[in-house]
């Protein structure tokens, strides 16, 4: 193919129309398409939704949108979230989408560094992978915020608020990892010598940071012990989404690289990490729940959430994968296995953010759960079923994540195995 | 009157969004944060004095009127009976005001009765249509005047109604709330102690509540006292009452009871004080007459706590304690008089019963006990009112051993219903009363209402009974209406105001108003027919001229009137306490002798009104002659009613009544019996239905009130849980629940707070009324499943002797 | 000055006066889930009788607020007098504050798009000294005041009484000062064993200390 080089840089030159319109793109298109009716829906309800205050009819009392605003309130249903759950499945997901995007990045830093060829050669396809991951969870959390008053993050800011945290963290991280991709797919071989070691170095030092800080997003909610008693959350952080982003490169190495000649080979570092790191996971996740709040661990293990927790994280996330790889055997096996773990794995995001939630805040006086309405019954756990909008926003994120993988790849020819 | 509108989403946010931007006015208006908005408050800002009228208690409150919009209600601290509250329903009666299903300009009914189909019409086409029916009626009727009958609900302009109705137009069929609300209470007490009075809650030691459910129930100043004061802080108090209310959640003591029982209980409490003499007997021998002939009675009925503990449910080693603690306690011990409705049969009975024991321990006219307290009178006017020689006496006269001036509502539905009056019945005037929901059995309502030539609702909303109205005349809230002034007794006694807070907004007018154009419009035509039929009239007018009948006999139908109720109500103050007290009352919303001397702030939460030297505690002992009409104070009761009473049976005034012989001639029982027969008893699997009261709601009034709907948005049946337990019902269940006369669907709420032969439901929701955009449909109405039955002695609804059955859908 | 409420809860009917009149006095937005304030209810049996407690509650106003730390853009703030406050239009809605409550005291407006929350009627307590809750409250639950006014009702009421506090062990200093019922079998049913019961000279140091550190952060506006 025709390329044209800029700084060093490789670019196709690959006409629009093959660009936008292949095969890969039309599936993107179609999840992107899902989220847009997700962003449409949870605009609606957000800004265009009939909502009333107590002195709106004192203004106009027959005006008919307000009566139907009022009788909403009152007998139907009004906000996007209730107090007992403000974060739900957009937090789930970036926390799935961003962990496990720079968890990919940290891995192939860090394999780099342990000098592993196979993952030296495909490097720049697995940074790009992860960077995708990363926007498709910014994407996310992009329609879960007010963006009308994003301006306030840099008209004042408090420093040393988590959540403000993330964007000084990404303005960084983000054109860090450009960089580091660009080194990896640049011809100028020299320069990458020459610096290659500092900017693993750093690029270790930034995943750390960046995990650290999301740690700190969580532990900052005092109350929420489930978050706050999870011993080294960042810790966690790094374990959980290591084995998640093993999950889904086993998955990409099957679409990308299967007909690759050391393919097996490629495979079998996936599944030696992979084995070692859920073996970790596991032996984390024992001595964690030793030490939560045993109120949150109750509901988590023995609760309404036993099912999704043993059910669905611990016997996708661990046991499966665990038998399927823990001897070498076909490369189908260790495919099935990280399937397994990458699926297992957002269970477990999913029960994080929603069993951070789950102990109602209503035992106030530590003599039971309090409830406010005359006739109704108190709560001992709190859920909230995601809905439809935000369902289809998750699926929208993946389409991001593809369309922004396949577009990188198709102008900078990223998954092509490189020599260093 | 339904708005459709699809819900949100994209196409409809221009209309959203103007939504949006109405709210943010409301908003910013009202938080004014900075210095511009407050200067603008500053101008544009009022606070208003008024009176309350979202129930019967009549608290101060002062208005916040901003641009014109009524944006806030406040307690108004110098009305001693309100204690500087506003209870939920007096804060939400902002949007009393701002319903949008309010009644807005006079309708004409167009399609057939019920179906909610109307005309808007002018307030000249609506007197014109009620003048067309009226002389064709009282033609028929030879100038009949109680032909027509009417209904009034309680409020400050009941008697502005009442004026027209009887004194001018000339109909003796009026009903009103007192049958299906405390009249056997009233009556009990008046009979027996000679007043209901005020159970002084602030000083007594014990209280025994039973029934009685002031948490929820909330009655001025009785709530705010006693619940500062329960649980170790002063008065004890004993809650006897089928449910576990928010009442009995303060109590010291819980006892649940069967329903209908009470009197059982209370005789037996007599029986412990009598047969243990522990009674004051000093005060029995200087105050009761006839003691001799109840004690022999109690003694010998062998009325014993075991003998109780086998109808009430209530162990009798309870009852032996209860009756001695509050001996102890005696004189500051109060049996709770109660309010609400009627309950049993022996209702009556059980009242003075209860008046009877508070009576032994002393506990009358003293501070801490039942008082009487003082009133402050106010300046009269006299109605020239015209004698019509063919108007005929009530129709249910003779249903029940002693009918007063506000009539047996049930008995009088009944026979319109049944069709057998005594005259035809051809039209009925109702004023701010919804029978179609407050009168049990809903289906003998309606079938009364379609029977009738002529309908006349006079209401702020649109509710079930004004669907069956021919022509819907709109009155205005209490926000913007002036209303005749009113003089509350007691210890602590004052004048209050409700002062207009804004216009009148939309078509709607006060009754002060109403009367005045349906009078101006009437006069005329209706003297006409009295010309014609009346031979006593048509005699006086041969003797003098015709004018001159017509001005001295107060033909005018509309003269009471035409004075604005502001003049009407200066000169009522002027002419007593001068006009500093009005420019005060007017001022301030409050006025009482030396306020400015006495009213002390204590602390942001107390205020003193009167010194505890110059309250009126004891003031039988303070005045030489007693009077009790001094002295008897209560918003539901209708005086001339309680004074007829007592004058036509004889009761020697300032001794307790333990023997009314006089009554004993009507067949009713000179003193309080237990009468196995007329105890409904509750057959296996079944259950005894009880109503009551939510601190959110009053009544039916409130039931398209946003804002409170918002605290409780529909009404559950309580049962008991073991027994929802047996029928398969949980928490949330729509079950049906059917009596005798009708059935109803609600959602369940099990509990384990009500006692397993009763099932409960708050009164007060389920209208059918297709104007209420909120109340429409909502939950269920007890009414249309009690069944009509009266207790024997005033004609009053027995509200919970309903035998139902209830079964999950 | 640092404002600050005791609650005399044993007081309490549940009539929900206080919620209306919050509503009303403050415009909130309509909806069951969108109290400023509310009236907790725990029901409970002792053999086999029955009981309720009734637990009339708001934001604590907590000294050392864990929702204004979590605020990326400072909408969530202390305002004059310690008062916890969310500027509506610095709100990006990234909920972290209805996270970091312990008392689940904050919601989201969706008039506004932003977080709501009590503000201690700050509009209308210099002119009248209290808020719209305990104005209205029919059996005067609640004693708004200053806590560094030693003349003020609440310090007079706190240094009569002995109080808790709710969820103290979060540590986020609350300011809300529940009183010891004066009936020891209704202070059994009513508190937790866990809770501690403070006095007002065993209280007061710990919140000097606090509020000499944190109050550098409150705005005078």
């Amino acid at each position: 193919m025709e390329k044209c080089l800029i700084c060093g840089l490789e670019i196709n030159k690959i006409p629009l129309f093959k660009l936008l319109f292949n095969k890969t793109m039309f599936v993107a298109y179609i999840l992107i398409l899902a989220g847009f009716f997700g962003i449409y829906e949870v605009i609606g309800e957000r800004y265009f939704s009939v909502v009333a205050n107590a002195h709106a009819s004192g203004i106009d009392p027959t005006n008919p949108a307000l009566i139907e605003a009022m009788k909403n309130a009152v007998f139907g249903h009004v906000g996007e979230v209730t107090r007992e759950v403000p974060w739900t499945l957009f937090i789930v997901n970036y926390m799935y989408m961003i962990y496990t995007g720079s968890g990919i990045i940290f891995l192939v830093a860090l394999a780099e560094l342990l000098n592993i060829k196979v993952i030296a050669k495909t490097a720049a396809a697995f940074m790009t992978l992860g960077l995708a991951f990363v926007f498709a969870g910014l994407f996310t959390i992009a329609t879960d915020l007010n963006i009308l008053n994003m301006l306030w993050m840099f008209k004042d800011p408090n420093f040393g608020a988590g959540m403000w945290l993330m964007l000084p963290l990404y303005s960084i991280y983000i054109p860090f990892v450009l960089f580091e991709i660009y080194l990896l797919i640049t011809n100028k071989k020299e320069l990458v010598k020459k610096v290659s070691f500092a900017i693993l170095v750093l690029s270790i030092v930034v995943d750390i940071v960046e995990f650290y800080i999301q740690a700190k997003l969580f532990s900052m909610n005092t109350s929420r012990h489930l978050w706050t008693e999870f011993p080294i959350l960042t810790l966690y952080f790094i374990i959980s989404a290591f084995v998640a982003s093993l999950g889904v490169m086993g998955i990409f190495s099957a679409l990308i690289y299967r007909n690759l000649p050391n393919y097996h080979e490629l495979i079998e570092v996936i599944r030696k990490a992979l084995l070692f790191f859920i073996s970790v996971l596991a032996l984390y996740e024992i001595i964690a729940y030793l030490y939560v709040d045993k109120e949150w661990a109750f509901l988590m293990l023995f609760g309404p959430f036993k099912y999704a927790f043993f059910g669905g994280y611990i016997l996708l996330t661990m046991t499966i994968p665990f038998l399927l790889i823990f001897k070498e055997s076909k490369n189908t096996l260790t495919i099935i296995a990280s399937v397994c773990v990458a699926i297992g794995a957002y269970v477990g995001r999913y029960l994080f953010v929603y069993g951070g939630n789950a102990n109602p805040m209503t035992n106030r006086f530590g003599v039971g759960f309090e409830k406010y309405d005359i006739y109704d019954i108190s709560n001992s756990y709190n859920y909230v079923a995601p809905h439809m909008g935000e369902i289809l926003i998750v699926i929208g994120s993946f389409g991001i994540m593809i369309f922004i993988y396949k577009f990188l790849d198709e102008v900078f020819d990223v998954s092509k195995v490189r020599e260093h | 009157m339904k708005v459709e509108i699809s819900r949100r989403r994209f196409l409809q946010g221009t209309v959203a969004l103007s939504v949006a931007s109405a709210t943010s006015v409301g908003v910013t208006s009202v938080m004014a944060n900075d210095e511009k908005k407050k200067n603008q408050k500053e101008s544009l800002t009022k606070t208003i004095p008024t009176v309350c009228e979202m129930c019967v208690n009549k608290c101060a409150a002062l208005a916040s009127v901003k641009n014109g919009i009524v944006t806030k209600l406040d307690p108004n601290p110098y009305f001693p009976k309100s204690r500087s509250m506003l209870c939920a329903r007096g804060v939400a009666g902002i949007h009393a005001l701002y319903d949008p299903d309010r009644l807005k300009y006079p309708l004409i009914r167009t399609g057939e009765r019920g179906d909610g189909k109307y005309k808007r019409a002018t307030w000249d086409e609506a007197y014109e249509y009620i003048k067309d029916k009226l002389v064709k009626i009282l033609d028929e009727e030879k100038d009949n005047r109680s032909c027509i009958g009417y209904c009034a609900g309680e409020g400050m302009a009941e008697h502005t109604f009442q004026v027209f109705m009887s004194d001018k137009f000339g109909s003796s069929n009026f009903v009103n709330h007192s049958s299906i609300c405390l009249q056997t209470a009233i009556s009990g007490y008046a009979l027996t102690i000679g007043g209901y009075g005020q159970a002084d809650l602030e000083n007594a030691k014990y209280v025994i509540m039973a029934g009685a459910n002031r948490a929820e129930a909330i009655l001025t100043p009785d709530t705010m006292d006693l619940f500062k004061r329960t649980r170790g802080r002063g008065a004890k108090l004993v809650v006897v009452d089928p449910r576990y209310t928010n009442t009995a959640v303060h109590a010291d003591t819980y006892l649940p009871i069967k329903p209908g029982t009470d009197l059982a209980f209370v005789l037996a409490l007599t029986y412990v004080a009598i047969s243990e003499k522990i009674y004051n007997r000093r005060y029995v021998a200087k105050n009761f007459s006839d003691f001799d002939k109840y004690e022999k009675h109690i003694l010998e009925s062998q009325y014993t706590p075991q003998w109780a503990e086998k109808i009430t449910g209530i162990p009798a080693r309870e009852i032996e304690k209860i009756a001695r603690d509050f001996m102890a306690n005696a004189p500051q011990a109060i049996y709770y008089q109660g309010r609400r409705s009627t309950w049993a049969k022996n209702d009556f009975q059980l009242r003075r019963a209860q008046a009877i024991f508070t009576a032994l321990g002393g506990g009358i006219d003293l501070k801490g006990g039942i008082i009487f307290g003082k009133n402050l009178p106010l300046g009269g006017h006299s109605v020239n009112s015209p004698v019509y020689a063919n108007a005929q006496p009530r129709i249910e006269k003779k249903e029940a051993s002693i009918i007063g001036g506000s009539g047996s509502w049930i008995a009088w539905r009944n026979m319109i219903a049944e069709g057998r009056t005594p005259y035809p019945m051809r039209g009925l005037f109702a004023y701010k009363q919804n029978p179609m929901l407050s009168v049990p059995n809903t289906a003998k309502t309606k079938e009364m209402l379609t029977k009738l030539d002529l309908v006349v609702v006079i209401d702020t909303m649109p509710s079930d009974t004004a669907m069956y109205a021919d022509v819907i005349l709109p009155e205005c809230t209490y926000l913007e209406r002036e209303d005749p002034v009113k003089s509350f007794g007691g210890s602590e006694p004052a004048i209050v105001l409700r002062q207009k807070v804004i216009e009148p907004m939309y078509d709607t007018k006060p009754v002060n108003e109403i009367m005045r154009g349906l009078g101006q419009k009437l006069t005329k035509p209706l003297f006409e027919i009295s010309k014609k039929y009346d031979e006593d009239l048509q005699e006086e007018i041969e003797d003098s001229s015709e004018e001159d009948i017509f001005d001295e006999n107060g033909y005018d139908l509309a003269e009471p009137f035409m004075e604005s109720q502001e003049k009407i109500n200066e000169h009522s103050v002027v002419s007593v306490y001068g006009k500093d007290a009005w420019n005060t009352l007017r001022a301030k919303g409050v006025y009482y002798p030396h306020m400015e001397e006495y009213f002390k702030k204590i602390d942001n939460n107390t205020y003193e009104c009167y010194p505890k030297d110059k309250r009126f505690y004891s003031v039988l002992k303070l005045e030489e002659e007693f009077d009790p009409e001094k002295f008897l104070h209560d918003t539901c009761v209708n005086m001339e009613d309680i004074a007829e009473l007592k004058r036509s049976f004889k009761t020697p005034n300032g001794k307790i009544e333990c023997y009314l012989g006089s009554l004993g001639k009507k067949g009713i029982d000179p003193m309080p019996v237990w009468r196995d027969e007329q105890y409904v008893n509750v057959p296996e699997g079944k259950f005894k239905l009880i109503s009551g009261r939510h601190a959110q709601f009053t009544q039916n009034a409130t039931q398209n009130n946003i804002m409170l709907l918002e605290l409780m948005k529909e009404n559950y049946v309580w049962i008991n849980d073991k027994e929802a337990l047996k029928k398969g019902i949980n928490f949330g269940d729509e079950v049906e629940i059917t009596s005798s006369v009708g059935k109803v669907r609600i959602k369940a709420y099990p509990t384990s707070r009500i006692v397993p032969c009763a099932v409960f439901f708050v009164h007060g929701f389920g209208a059918k009324s297709t104007g209420l955009t909120f109340g429409y449909r909502n939950g269920a109405s007890d009414n249309e499943i009690i069944e009509d039955t009266i207790e024997p002695v005033f004609g009053s609804a027995v509200m919970h002797d309903t035998i139902v059955d209830v079964r999950r859908v | 000055m640092n404002y600050a409420m005791a609650l005399d809860y044993q007081n309490c009917i549940n009539c929900k006066a206080c919620e209306i009149a919050c509503k009303e006095e403050n415009g909130v937005q309509l909806g069951a889930d969108k109290q400023r304030i509310w009236i907790g209810v725990v029901e409970g049996e002792v053999f086999g009788k029955p009981f309720t407690n009734f637990y009339p509650s708001q934001c604590n106003h907590c000294l050392d607020a864990p929702c204004v730390d979590v605020c990326p853009t400072n909408a969530s703030h202390f305002s004059k007098g310690g008062i916890v406050k969310v500027d509506p239009h610095k709100c990006i809605l990234c909920k972290g504050c209805m996270e970091a409550c312990p008392y689940d005291a904050r919601f989201v407006d969706d008039t506004m798009v932003a977080v709501d929350k009590c503000t201690f009627c700050d509009h209308r307590i210099e002119e009248t000294g209290m808020t719209a809750c305990q104005a209205t409250c029919p059996t005067k639950v609640r004693m708004f005041g200053d806590l560094d006014d030693e003349n003020s009702d609440l310090v007079k009421l706190l240094k009569a009484r002995k109080f808790f506090f709710q969820k103290e062990k979060e540590k986020t200093l609350p300011k809300l000062f529940y009183l010891v019922p004066e009936d020891e079998a209704y202070a059994k049913q009513s508190i937790s064993h866990s809770a501690t019961i403070h006095t007002w000279e065993s209280f007061k140091p710990l919140y000097d200390t606090v509020k000499a550190r944190r109050s550098k952060q409150w705005k005078n506006a």
